[in-house]
C-alpha cells in the first residue's frame, strides 16, 4: 500500500462537477483530498480502510479545514492535485489504511474511490495529465 | 508575463482592474463577441496562405490537361479536345473544445483583466489546435481514411507523393506526369546544398501555382539559411547601406505566421517557431491553395465560438468549440523538404489523423 501524495499540500481542484457534493461541519481537522465519511453526529471526518465505523467514505474533501468549520466533499466528479505518476490511466484509486489518505492499492477494507483519467489540454504529442474521476460507491 | 489586451477589450482598458460584476454586462458581452470575431478574422487571414475554405466533404479538383494544335489542310477541322483532368478530393472534419470555469466566489472576484486573460488562453488553445491540424495535413505523405458521420469512409490524399495521379507542367510540352512534393536532402543548408532553388523550381512548374514563393522554416534552419551567399535580409531602416552592398528593396505583402527573415534565390523566407525541426514548407502566394479547410455546412457551427455556459452552483464554466478539418486540395500547391535526411519522414506526432 502506497499512499498518494498531493502535489501541493492542502490543494486539490474540482475540474468537473457532476452535481454530487455535500457540505457538512468537520468533526475534526480535515485535509484537502482526504476521503471523508459522515459521523454519527452528521459531520465529516477522515475515513480510512482499517478503522472501525470509518471505512465507508462519502466523498473527497475539497479543502483543508479545522474542526468545527464547514467543508465540501465531492462524491462524483473529476479532481486534480495528486501525484499520480505511479498509476496508469484507468487504474483504480483506493481508500488507504492511512487515515484520510488515498492509496494505490486496496486497504484492509477495499473501497475504490475513483480511477485515473486523462486530461487532454496538452501540447500535441504530450502524454495527457492525470486526474482522478471520483465516484464513491 | 502580461497577456495582450484583446481587440474587444481595448475600450475597457480604463476599467481593466475593475470587477466584471461592476461593469455593464452588455459591455462585457460586446467585448467578448468582438474579440472572438477578430480572432476568427485573424486566424482566417493567417490560414489563407495555405487554405481555402469549403463546406463540402468532397469536391472534384480540375486541372489543365495538355493539348497541341492538330495538323490540318485547307479542308480540315479539329476534333473537340477534352482538356481537363479531374480528381476527387475529400476532406475530414474534427471538433475541438476549450472551457474555463470558476467557483461562485472566484467568478465574482474576476476582473476585466482576468476575463481578457482567460479569453486569450482560449484563443491560444484554438491557434494551437488549428496549427497542429494544418501542419498534419501538410506533413502527412500517405493516404488515410476518415470516417465521416454522414458520408461514410472518405479517402484523404496528401500533397503529390509520386502516386498514380499525374499533373501537367507549365509549357505542357510533354504529357502529364507524376510528381513528388515530399523531398529530403542529406546535407544541411549550405551554398553547395541550397534547397531553395529546387523548391522554387518545383512549385513554379505548375500553372495552378502563381505569385511569389514563400517558405516557412523552423528556428533550427534559420542560421544556415541566413548564411547562404544569395541570402538578403530585409532592409533595416536604421542602417544606411553602403554603396557596395545589395539591399533588399521590398518585403512581401503576404499574411503569414512567423517572422520574415529575408529573401534567397527567389524565395521569401519566414521563420515560424512552431514548425517542427528541419522541415521547410513552401507555397506560392497566388493560385489554388494546397489545402482546403472544411467547416460545417451550418453557418452557426463555423469558426471559433463561445457556445454555452454550464452552471451548477457553486460551479460555473464557459465552453468554446470549433469544427474544422484540413485536407489537400491542390496536390502540387506546396513542397515539403526535410533537411538532414535524404528520405522524407513525417515529423513526430504529425501523421494524420490527429486529435
Amino acid at each position: 500500500m502506497a499512499d498518494i501524495d498531493l502535489v501541493t499540500a492542502d490543494r486539490v481542484n474540482l475540474v468537473e462537477d457532476f452535481g454530487r457534493q455535500k457540505s457538512l461541519v468537520a468533526a475534526s481537522a480535515i485535509t484537502a483530498g482526504a476521503p471523508v465519511y459522515i459521523t454519527s453526529a452528521g459531520k465529516f471526518a477522515h475515513a480510512d480502510g482499517n478503522g472501525s465505523g470509518t471505512t465507508q467514505p462519502w466523498g473527497v474533501a475539497l479543502r483543508t479545514v479545522a474542526a468545527g468549520v464547514a467543508v465540501t466533499a465531492v462524491r462524483v466528479g473529476v479532481m486534480d492535485g495528486w501525484d499520480l505518476t505511479a498509476l496508469a490511466f484507468g487504474d483504480p484509486v483506493y481508500m488507504s489504511d492511512t487515515v484520510g489518505r488515498l492509496g494505490t492499492t486496496a486497504g484492509s477494507t477495499s473501497v475504490v474511490i475513483g480511477r485515473v483519467v486523462p486530461a487532454t489540454a496538452v501540447s500535441l504529442g504530450t502524454t495527457p495529465d492525470k486526474l482522478i474521476e471520483v465516484d464513491v460507491p | 508575463m502580461a497577456n495582450q489586451v484583446l481587440y474587444g477589450f481595448q475600450s475597457l482598458q480604463n476599467v481593466y482592474d475593475t470587477l466584471v460584476t461592476e461593469i455593464d454586462v452588455r459591455q462585457v458581452d460586446t467585448a467578448i463577441a468582438r474579440s472572438i470575431a477578430q480572432h476568427n478574422e485573424v486566424m482566417n487571414g493567417i490560414l489563407s496562405l495555405f487554405v481555402q475554405t469549403t463546406t463540402e466533404f468532397k469536391i472534384i479538383y480540375r486541372t489543365l490537361g495538355t493539348a497541341r494544335l492538330q495538323p490540318i489542310d485547307a479542308d480540315g477541322r479539329a476534333l473537340p479536345v477534352r482538356g481537363q483532368a479531374q480528381y476527387s478530393r475529400s476532406f475530414p472534419i474534427y471538433r475541438g473544445a476549450h472551457a474555463w470555469g470558476a467557483s461562485y466566489e472566484a467568478r465574482l472576484q474576476m476582473t476585466v483583466r482576468d476575463l481578457n486573460d482567460e479569453l486569450e488562453r482560449a484563443f491560444q488553445a484554438d491557434r494551437n489546435w488549428l496549427r497542429d491540424h494544418l501542419l498534419s495535413a501538410i506533413f502527412t505523405n500517405v493516404n488515410y481514411t476518415f470516417v465521416d458521420e454522414k458520408h461514410g469512409s472518405l479517402t484523404i490524399v496528401p500533397l503529390a507523393n509520386a502516386d498514380t495521379e499525374t499533373y501537367v507542367k507549365i509549357g505542357g510540352a510533354s504529357g502529364p506526369s507524376t510528381s513528388q512534393h515530399f523531398l529530403g536532402q542529406a546535407g544541411g543548408i549550405a551554398d553547395a546544398s541550397n534547397p531553395y532553388p529546387t523548391i522554387r523550381t518545383l512549385l513554379k512548374s505548375y500553372a495552378d501555382n502563381t505569385g511569389n514563393v514563400v517558405a516557412l522554416i523552423p528556428t533550427n534552419l534559420r542560421d544556415d539559411t541566413e548564411n547562404l551567399a544569395n541570402f538578403h535580409p530585409p532592409a533595416d531602416p536604421r542602417i544606411r547601406a553602403g554603396v557596395a552592398s545589395d539591399t533588399l528593396a521590398s518585403e512581401p505583402n503576404v499574411q503569414t505566421p512567423g517572422e520574415y527573415i529575408g529573401y534567397v534565390d527567389g524565395v521569401d523566407v519566414f521563420e515560424w517557431q512552431q514548425m517542427p525541426d528541419s522541415r521547410i514548407v513552401a507555397v506560392t502566394t497566388g493560385g489554388e491553395r494546397p489545402i482546403a479547410m472544411r467547416e460545417s455546412e451550418v453557418a452557426a457551427l463555423r469558426g471559433f465560438q463561445a457556445v454555452a455556459e454550464r452552471a451548477d452552483h457553486p460551479w460555473w464554466e464557459r465552453q468554446f468549440r470549433r469544427m474544422a478539418g484540413f485536407g489537400t486540395w491542390n496536390r502540387t500547391g506546396a513542397v515539403v523538404m526535410e533537411i538532414g535526411d535524404a528520405s522524407y519522414d513525417i515529423p513526430t506526432n504529425y501523421q494524420a489523423p490527429i486529435a
